[in-house]
């Protein structure tokens, strides 16, 4: 029994990284339609979950470049060059004097905004070809030492220390280039002291890239540490259009660079991403799931003691009217929705005890189905051999409802108890709508409705856990009452 | 001549013979009535209750028809494979029932139905079927499972009849009644997750409410419409009444004890 305990535990990890792909590409499927959809689903064409041929800095840069060579979509591919700007330099600088005249120009024009960008030259200052080439290649062989990781690591350091302007402008003039430095350099955000060495840093990367996302003087330690999580969940979607990928890392990018393993770095590095009102979603969940949780469990607690109480005696008193009753209160209870037993008891109770009416009521819409598996189970084992010599023999009632008819049939309806719990859940989140209770469910609602792919994967998975410890318990339940089932059941010798 | 004598035992037989008429006169009628009614409810603000009732009934009896269908077909070949065969066959099935309980069941359906809005009822009766084949496969994994473990299977194993064989014979009658309780049960759920999917705001745009008994009862309810919540309740707790009468009759057939006793008797 132990052996089995621990090895769904440890299998806990594995079914949970299936059920992230499973729950991921259902949740992919579905077609985008609110304002978070967008967000979520920045990157149209990342492929969901291998991505064969991930494409980097380099990549685009020689595509650009292509494109402005074949005069194909000239524009487009400028505004391409310019959104790559520094990192860039080490892949189409060097190659300014291996392309044509012309599109040589082209290049060294589309670049001009760069050097304004970077405060070298305006660009009415490079609008003519000659002089743009002109500019970029002696830059090119002045300033080419300095794009080297190294060089830009000291100053970022340097930056992070102690700002001023020179140290400032010094970023600046590396343009996209340093953007993965500073990122690394944000760390984390503590005090007022962090707060001053994020903002400077974020300047820097703002300026760069043009995202209008700094920490404004005065701001507090939360707000800085909003503003770094948002910048550096924008650095996992768009690193590699500023990063090279090389050896191993393009092995790699093959299964990060694609929609999943965005999810799946998110996850990892920030507890399970943030939510559209940018809270964590471990801590909105730890905050608010066990109430919503403990309505549906308990409730299904509920409704399976009222289910084998009221099965058990429908099957002993089948004709008796306690027979018909039972009958009626399963059918009533399985088509009479749950809401509406929860207005319908929040009413009786007088608006008081708002959470134990929701349980209560859940209680009630759920025990139909377990009374009757209970009545039919029970139904059987009164019919068994057994039971009736049993009953030859002078066995009193009490002994053989419990033990000859509740105790083999109990195994037959606790399968139940995990299979209702997702129709539970959704009880309960109506309950909790219906009766204005704190919980989890009207932030499902609204992440389902966004389709807010990080809340929606922390749901899944945080509940698929709860359904495989339910299962693993009700397993091993089965097991101890009829021991005969325990090699099948559990995979154990007995 | 002797003369007629009703049976009151006939009386399951009666009722689940008429509720089978019904289920297929309404599901005949309905398409006809429907436009015929629709028609009359422009005028008269009474008929859009019975407009509701007989739009409802249809799909309602679509939507539980293909749910039901799907989660005892799909339930109890996965219930008798992984109780069976037993090993990585279970563990993988178990593992798909695990990956059906990450969602509250109406997230999951809304989620579906959200995919492709023009097929609402198969697509919402494929959801609810698939997430309800789970709660069939689990019942009938622990009923292979105690029949394998018990005494007289494993004696017909030892004496070399065929397990597959023996499966069917034994367990086989053991399972009609269960699976005849699931499509009562499963024939609530459809209005009760249609209930909660428009209760909860989760319903697709586009779609005619009037549709479905489920959502028209959350409109009700939240318009104070007590005629129509008295309608359409009753209308389910009829539905639901009637196939708990044929589940009744279905068990009582395929009693594996047989006519030779019953339950009753325990009490003298």
């Amino acid at each position: 029994m132990l052996r089995y305990a621990l090895r769904r535990v440890f299998w806990i990890i594995p079914v949970l990284f299936g059920v992230t792909i499973a729950l991921f590409a259902l949740l992919t499927r579905i077609p985008a339609s609110g304002p978070r959809s967008a967000a979520s689903f920045s990157q149209p064409p990342l492929p969901t979950f291998v991505n064969l041929r991930p494409r980097d800095v380099r990549a685009l840069s020689a595509d650009a470049v292509g494109r402005m060579v074949a005069q194909r979509d000239v524009d487009e591919a400028a505004a391409s060059l310019c959104r790559l700007g520094g990192a860039a330099f080490p892949f189409v600088l060097p190659q300014l004097d291996s392309l044509d005249p012309a599109a040589r120009e082209r290049v060294a024009l589309a670049l001009a905004p760069v050097a304004a960008r970077m405060g070298l030259a305006a660009t009415e200052s490079l609008r003519s070809g000659p002089d743009a080439v002109t500019f970029w290649t002696l830059y090119w062989q002045e300033r080419s030492a300095d794009f080297k990781p190294s060089v830009v690591r000291r100053a970022v350091r340097r930056l992070a220390t102690q700002g001023s302007d020179a140290r400032r402008t010094e970023l600046v003039e590396l343009d996209t280039y340093a953007l993965g430095e500073l990122m690394d350099a944000l760390g984390e955000v503590q005090t007022t002291d962090d707060v001053g060495r994020v903002s400077r840093l974020l300047d820097v990367a703002s300026h760069v890239t043009a995202r209008d996302d700094t920490i404004g003087p005065g701001a507090s330690v939360p707000q800085a540490r909003a503003c770094v999580n948002r910048w550096r969940e924008w650095w996992l979607a768009s690193r590699v259009d500023y990063e090279p990928l090389t050896g191993p890392s393009r092995v790699a990018a093959m299964l990060v660079e694609t929609r999943y393993g965005h999810w799946a770095l998110r996850a990892i590095t920030w507890k399970l991403g943030n939510t559209t009102d940018g809270q964590p979603v471990v801590d909105k969940l730890l905050h608010e799931a066990p109430r919503t949780l403990a309505l549906a469990i308990l409730g299904l607690f509920g409704a399976h003691g009222i289910g084998l109480a009221l099965g058990l005696l429908s099957a002993w008193r089948r004709r008796a009217w306690i027979g018909w009753v039972a009958t009626l209160f399963a059918v009533i209870a399985l088509s009479v929705p749950a809401p509406l037993i929860v207005l319908a008891v929040a009413r009786a109770t007088g608006g008081a005890l708002l959470a134990g009416a929701a349980g209560i009521a859940i209680a009630v819409a759920f025990a139909g189905s377990p009374s009757r598996h209970q009545r039919l189970a029970a139904l059987d084992a009164s019919l068994r051999d057994v039971t009736r010599y049993a009953r030859a023999r002078g066995v009193s009632d009490a002994a053989l409802l419990l033990r000859h008819m509740l105790r083999p049939t109990v195994i037959t309806v606790l399968p139940l108890f995990v299979a209702d719990f997702p129709l539970a859940l959704s009880c309960a989140c109506a309950a909790e709508k219906a009766l204005g209770l704190h919980g989890i469910g009207l932030a499902i609602v609204r992440a389902t409705l966004d389709h807010d792919v990080a809340f929606l994967m922390a749901v899944g998975v945080g509940f698929t856990g709860i359904a495989t410890m339910m299962h693993a318990a009700t397993d091993m339940v089965i097991a101890m009452m009829d021991r005969r089932t325990m090699r099948h059941l559990l995979q154990e010798r007995v | 001549m002797t003369p007629m004598r009703f049976d009151l035992r006939r009386v399951p037989a009666c009722a689940s013979l008429v509720g089978a008429v019904m289920v297929v006169v309404v599901l005949a009628g309905c398409t006809l009535l429907a436009d015929l009614v629709a028609d009359h409810a422009r005028v008269d603000a009474d008929a859009s209750v019975v407009r509701v009732l007989v739009r409802g009934a249809r799909s309602t009896v679509v939507v539980a028809g293909v749910a039901s269908g799907l989660s005892v077909l799909l339930g109890v070949v996965m219930g008798a494979l992984a109780g069976f065969l037993g090993g990585v066959v279970d563990r993988a099935l178990t593992r798909g029932a695990e990956l059906v309980a990450a969602f509250p069941a109406v997230v999951m359906v809304a989620l579906v139905r959200s995919m492709s809005p023009a097929t609402g009822l198969l697509v919402t009766g494929a959801a609810i079927g698939a997430l309800r084949c789970v709660e069939v496969a689990r019942l009938v994994r622990v009923e292979v499972i105690a029949w394998r473990s018990s005494e007289f299977s494993v004696g017909a194993m030892a004496i070399g009849a065929p397990a597959v064989g023996s499966l069917v014979r034994h367990v086989g009658p053991r399972l009609a009644p269960l699976v005849a309780q699931t499509v009562v049960s499963g024939v609530g759920a459809v209005v009760v997750i249609d209930m909660l999917v428009e209760f909860l705001g989760l319903g697709a745009d586009g779609i005619d409410v009037s549709r479905s008994w489920g959502a028209s009862l959350a409109r009700a309810v939240s318009s104070g419409d007590g005629t129509a919540v008295a309608a359409l309740l009753g209308a389910s707790i009829m539905t639901v009444g009637a196939v708990q009468v044929l589940a009744e009759r279905v068990r009582e057939r395929l009693d594996p004890h047989g006519k030779r006793a019953t339950p009753c008797d325990l009490r003298g």
